[in-house]
Parts: structure tokens; C-alpha cells; sequence
């Protein structure tokens, strides 16, 4: 049973991100990623990890993937239009790579990953933050700078005019 | 966390608190402006106090960080390196009049991303450090929002970026999988049997390089270099050219260190040893055929991380010392390079051509001798810190039976003398051009570069002073 959910949704996930990069529309684009965000939820909730399942659909798909879509929306945000030139070597060599990447992968990895079972962990509220405040205390103070960076440098590039 | 895990990372605190001062100050004491740069290099000169002051204590914060000599041999490159950027952001700011604390803030925010990748133990951490580098860069490279080339530097670095910081944590994961830790250090032991095999390993160990090469701009992962070099702000440049690669270098040293047992070993150092070697030529080749001076120094870029990665082919105590001696000669000359390029420029929208040089050299001789010294060292000529930085990286191949490495290597640099020479030529026997060029050499610029040729001809004749911290840095690494 586990077996089937975990395919049919990291099947679904795949797909749906592969739709969210190449669809024209900005509109499909958001709601595909939407699609595969609560794919992944999924994964992580079969992996036992229950609160990030949680915070995943919560904050990602259900707060800010939606703000995406009212920018897109409201900007009235135009449809790609067809590239004016084509790079025919660059779009064969863009499938075919990862193609060549999935099959050497899967060659190479097929047997270890066969022979490891994932073995679901305690992935509760409590359970992630004795693991933030733990040993991944610095980690979880650098990433506040690194939010703090990112919204200046944000700030900086669309409001500063020279 | 007890208060004295706080003390050991005082100097990456100052750093972070003082951008945010900064950025502040912005809005409140706009009067402030014209001092920010002074006010970020003080605050840089008292990190590196703090840095020698502090002791060494090694593991650190349960474990996570190493604050070791190598950790603060790193460091004081890389405070070196804010410090003459920020002293030479200065004019270019007030050029283009975007005089704004959150430059500095931005600036000092990535060299902190860049320290905490330079002592990190944790794949994760060092993954956190990485992204507050780039992110503070990507916005340092547009920081030139009326510029057209400087927003394409942007996107193009962002773009990379983001897919390199992708790959790299797509390798992080298997390794996570393949040990069972994220700690380098505390990988198993040699003979312990690996989890779950050693293609898991490899494959992780891999994309791990492959998302570290890209930062360092190694073929054939440097498509991005040339285009970011050119339109980037070139206060940016000299920071993005010297700073990011030095990090990712030596959390590529650390890596090899730990898991340089466990991975098969020819295949690992073959892989190793044939980007490095792809490197070398193609940035020497495709450098000769460069009319723009900052895209000549790009290509070089990818020639030189080319000649150091071959002293982590070597490993061994003297091969990492020789590419800790490398990135501080590195430092030194591409910092002089730049800081010359930004004074011999009339606009930034202008291309930087090689031949708007011809004559400078009688004209303006204090800046052309810098930049003169700078190209020689580059080169690796004596009595400049280049020679001597490629002289260890090489003896290092041939001490550990690489001698066709090195060969490889000293026919490149023969190949590079040219195009270095040729800004020489251009420099001191071309005639002037009839057109004057209407070239800004701000105090400070001619300042930073003055501080450069000394430092390169002082560090070319006593390697002795670099070589000795490198040496002791060298030791931390096991092997």
C-alpha cells in the first residue's frame, strides 16, 4: 500500500514539476507547482515526518504558493511567447541529458538503494526543534542572517533608484 | 550553547552586526553616507584582530565548526579581501551615486557566508554559508540596476547559482545516505564497510564537486565567468573573484581530507587531476583571444583555480600548504588587477579594452606599474608572489609523483605569459591614442593598488612569512 502511494506521488510530483518549468502559461506554472509540493508532503508524511508534512502544505502550498498566484494574477503576468530563436541543440540537449542522467543513476544506484529500506522517524513538532536547538543550532542561526541578506538584498534591487 | 562557543565566532558576529548597522544607518544618518566605506573596513581590521586574538579552541559549537589555524588562515584572506573591497566599493559608489549602507551590509554578509563555509564540518552548514554568499552576491553583481550588463551579470549568476547550490545538495543527500552523518570528520573509518556500498559515495562525492566546481568557476563548469566578471560593479568582481573560490576551495580540501579513504582512490584524483588540467588550458587559450580586460581576467580565473586544484591533487601536507600560499598570491594580484581596471575606466558602461591602455604607462606610472606588477605576477615571474605560489603548487605534483601534472602546468603558464606580457606591451611601447580617455583614479583606488604590488613583491621575496601560516594550517588536515 505504502509502496503505491509513495510511486503514484513521486510519479505525480515529477511530472508536475516538469510541467511547472516548461508550460507557457505563468498561471499553470503556479498551480503544477502547487501540485507538487503537496506531492512531496506526501513523501514526507510516509516517512513519518508528520509536522513538516503538515508545514509544508500549511505554509508552502497553502500561503505563499497562493500569494504567488494573486501576484501572477493581479500583474497580470503575459504568456511566454514562442522564443524568437530557436536552439534546437540547446532544447534536444536539454531532454536528452537528463534522460542520459536518469539511466546512469539508476544503473549505478538501483542496488544500494534496493538493499536500504527507509525507516520512518520520529518527526514530530517536538522531535524538529530538540534537533534545531541541537545540533543544528548554528545552522538555524546562520539561516536567519541568510533570510536577513536575502531581504535586503531584495529591498535593494527593486526600490533603490540610483 | 554555553557562552563560550559565542566567543569563538566573535568575529563573524561583528561582521554580521555591523552590516545590519549599516543598513540601518541608511535610512536614519543618511549624512552618513561618504564614512560607510571607512566604517565597514574598520569593522573588517576588527574582526581580524579579534580573529589573531581569540584563541583556537578546534571543535566548536557541538561540533559543527572547526575554528582551527586553517579556519583563520582562510579567514584573514578573506578579511583582507573585504577590507581592500570595501575600501575601493568607495568611489566606484560614489560614481554611479549609489552610495547605499546596504552595499556594505551585503558585502560584509557574504564574506561572514564565506568564513563560515572556511571552518565548517557540517554538510549542512557549509551548504547555509554557501547560499548566504551567493545571495548577498547575486544582488552585489546587480547592485548596477541602470546597467544593462550588470542586471545580466545578476540573472546569469543567480541562474548558475541556484542550479550549482541544487547539485550540490542533491549530492549532500546521498552522502548523508551513502555515511549516515553530515559531519566530514566523523565519516567511517577507512576500513569500516560503508552502509550501503561505495557507489552511493562516489555519485554523492561527485555532485558535491560538481556544485563546488561551478563556484570556483572550473571548466567546464565556468560558462558564467566571463559575462558576470564583465558586468558586475568591478569593486564586485574583485570580491566574486577571489573570495567564493578561496571557501569553496577549502571545503574541497576538507572534503578530500576526510573521504579521500573511502573513495576509491585513482578514480577520485583522476577526476580531480583532469578538471584541473581542462582548466588550465582552456582558460589560458581562450584568454589569448580576449579584447576586454575583465573578461581576460576571467578566463585567467579559471587558468589559476586550474593551477591550484593541482595542488590538491598532490594533497599531502605540502600540497595543501602550496594552495593556501596560491589563494593568498591570487588574492593579492587579481585585487591589484581590478583596482587598476576600475581606475582605468571612464564609465561603466564603457568595455574595458585592452587597447584603451596604449601609452598609460608614462602617462599615469604609479597605476600602470601596479597593474604591470600585477600581470607579471599573474604570469608567475620572480620576484612576485605568483612565481612563488606556482613554485609550491608544482613541487608539490612532482613530490608526489605527478610530474606530468606539473609539466602540464608550467607549459600553461608559458602559454599565459602572452596574453599577461601583452598589457605590459600595450601599457609602456604603444603610442597614445589621439583620444584621451577621460579615466577616474580615485585616491583609494590608487591606494588599494599601491597596497597590492607591495604586498606582491614583499610576500615574492619572503614566502617564507605565507608559507609558514600555511604550513601550520596544512597540519589540521589529516593525512
Amino acid at each position: 500500500m505504502e509502496l503505491i502511494v509513495f510511486a503514484a506521488t513521486a510519479a505525480l510530483a515529477i511530472v508536475s514539476a516538469c510541467v511547472a518549468v516548461v508550460h507557457r502559461q505563468p498561471v499553470v506554472n503556479v498551480l503544477s507547482l502547487i501540485v507538487t509540493f503537496f506531492c512531496v508532503a506526501v513523501n514526507f508524511a510516509l516517512l513519518g515526518a508528520s509536522f513538516l508534512a503538515a508545514a509544508q502544505i500549511l505554509v508552502y502550498a497553502g500561503a505563499i504558493l497562493v500569494l504567488f498566484l494573486f501576484v501572477v494574477m493581479l500583474l497580470n503576468a503575459p504568456v511566454v511567447e514562442e522564443n524568437e530563436a530557436k536552439r534546437p541543440l540547446q532544447r534536444w540537449g536539454g531532454i536528452l541529458l537528463p534522460l542520459v542522467l536518469l539511466a546512469g543513476g539508476a544503473a549505478v544506484l538501483t542496488p544500494t538503494l534496493l538493499a536500504t529500506a527507509a525507516t520512518p522517524t520520529d518527526g514530530t513538532a517536538h522531535a524538529l526543534g530538540r534537533l534545531l536547538v541541537g545540533p543544528h543550532l548554528f545552522a538555524f542561526e546562520l539561516v536567519s542572517v541568510l533570510l536577513l541578506a536575502a531581504l535586503v538584498a531584495a529591498m535593494v534591487l527593486v526600490k533603490r533608484k540610483q | 550553547m554555553p557562552i563560550n562557543d559565542l566567543a569563538t565566532i566573535l568575529p563573524e558576529l561583528l561582521l554580521v552586526l555591523v552590516g545590519a548597522l549599516l543598513a540601518l544607518a541608511d535610512s536614519l544618518a543618511p549624512s552618513l553616507r561618504p564614512r560607510f566605506a571607512l566604517l565597514a573596513a574598520v569593522a573588517v581590521a576588527g574582526a581580524t584582530v579579534l580573529r589573531w586574538a581569540i584563541p583556537l579552541p578546534g571543535r566548536v559549537w557541538g561540533g559543527v565548526l572547526l575554528v582551527d589555524p586553517m579556519a583563520r588562515f582562510v579567514d584573514s584572506y578573506i578579511l583582507a579581501a573585504l577590507f581592500l573591497c570595501a575600501l575601493l566599493a568607495e568611489p566606484y559608489l560614489a560614481r554611479t551615486g549609489a552610495r547605499f549602507g546596504e552595499f556594505y551590509a551585503l558585502l560584509l554578509w557574504a564574506g561572514v557566508g564565506a568564513m563560515v563555509m572556511a571552518k565548517s564540518d557540517n554538510l549542512l552548514v557549509i551548504f547555509v554559508g554557501l547560499e548566504l554568499l551567493s545571495i548577498s552576491l547575486y544582488a552585489l553583481n546587480a547592485f548596477h540596476t541602470g546597467n544593462v550588463l550588470s542586471l545580466e551579470a545578476g540573472w546569469k549568476y543567480l541562474v548558475v547559482g541556484g542550479f550549482s547550490a541544487a547539485v550540490l545538495l542533491f549530492g549532500v543527500a546521498l552522502l548523508y545516505g551513502a555515511t549516515g552523518t553530515l559531519s566530514l570528520a566523523s565519516t567511517p573509518a577507512p576500513s569500516a564497510p560503508l552502509a550501503s556500498g561505495g557507489s552511493l559515495l562516489l555519485t554523492g562525492l561527485g555532485l558535491v564537486f560538481a556544485g563546488l566546481a561551478f563556484k570556483l568557476a572550473l571548466a567546464p563548469f565556468h560558462a558564467w565567468a566571463p559575462d558576470v566578471y564583465q558586468g558586475s560593479p568591478t569593486p564586485v568582481t574583485a570580491f566574486l573573484s577571489v573570495v567564493p573560490k578561496g571557501a569553496a576551495l577549502v571545503v574541497l580540501a576538507r572534503l578530500v581530507a576526510a573521504l579521500l579513504p573511502l573513495a576509491a582512490l585513482p578514480r577520485w584524483t583522476g577526476l580531480l587531476a583532469a578538471v584541473a588540467v581542462l582548466s588550465m588550458t582552456l582558460g589560458n587559450l581562450v584568454a589569448i583571444a580576449q579584447r576586454d580586460l575583465k573578461r581576460m581576467l576571467a578566463y585567467s580565473g579559471i587558468a589559476h583555480m586550474g593551477y591550484a586544484l593541482v595542488g590538491l591533487v598532490a594533497f599531502g601536507q605540502d600540497g595543501v600548504a602550496a594552495v593556501l600560499v596560491y589563494l593568498a598570491a591570487y588574492t593579492l594580484m587579481n585585487i591589484a588587477a581590478f583596482a587598476v581596471v576600475s581606475a582605468f575606466s571612464e564609465g561603466e558602461e564603457e568595455p574595458h579594452l585592452i587597447t584603451d591602455l596604449a601609452g598609460q604607462g608614462w602617462v599615469r606610472p604609479g597605476l600602470s606599474f601596479a597593474l604591470a606588477v600585477a600581470m607579471f605576477s599573474l604570469a608567475g615571474i620572480p620576484p612576485t608572489v605568483g612565481f612563488a605560489a606556482k613554485f609550491l603548487v608544482f613541487r608539490a605534483a612532482v613530490l608526489n609523483d605527478l610530474v606530468w601534472l606539473a609539466v602540464v602546468g608550467v607549459l600553461n603558464s608559458l602559454v599565459s605569459v602572452f596574453f599577461y606580457v601583452r598589457v605590459v606591451y600595450y601599457l609602456y611601447m604603444r603610442p597614445l591614442p589621439k583620444r584621451q580617455p577621460q579615466f577616474s583614479e580615485p585616491v583609494l583606488v590608487r591606494l588599494v593598488a599601491g597596497l597590492c604590488a607591495v604586498g606582491i613583491f614583499l610576500l615574492g621575496l619572503l614566502p617564507g612569512i605565507v608559507l609558514a601560516g600555511a604550513e601550520v594550517a596544512a597540519r589540521t588536515l589529516p593525512r
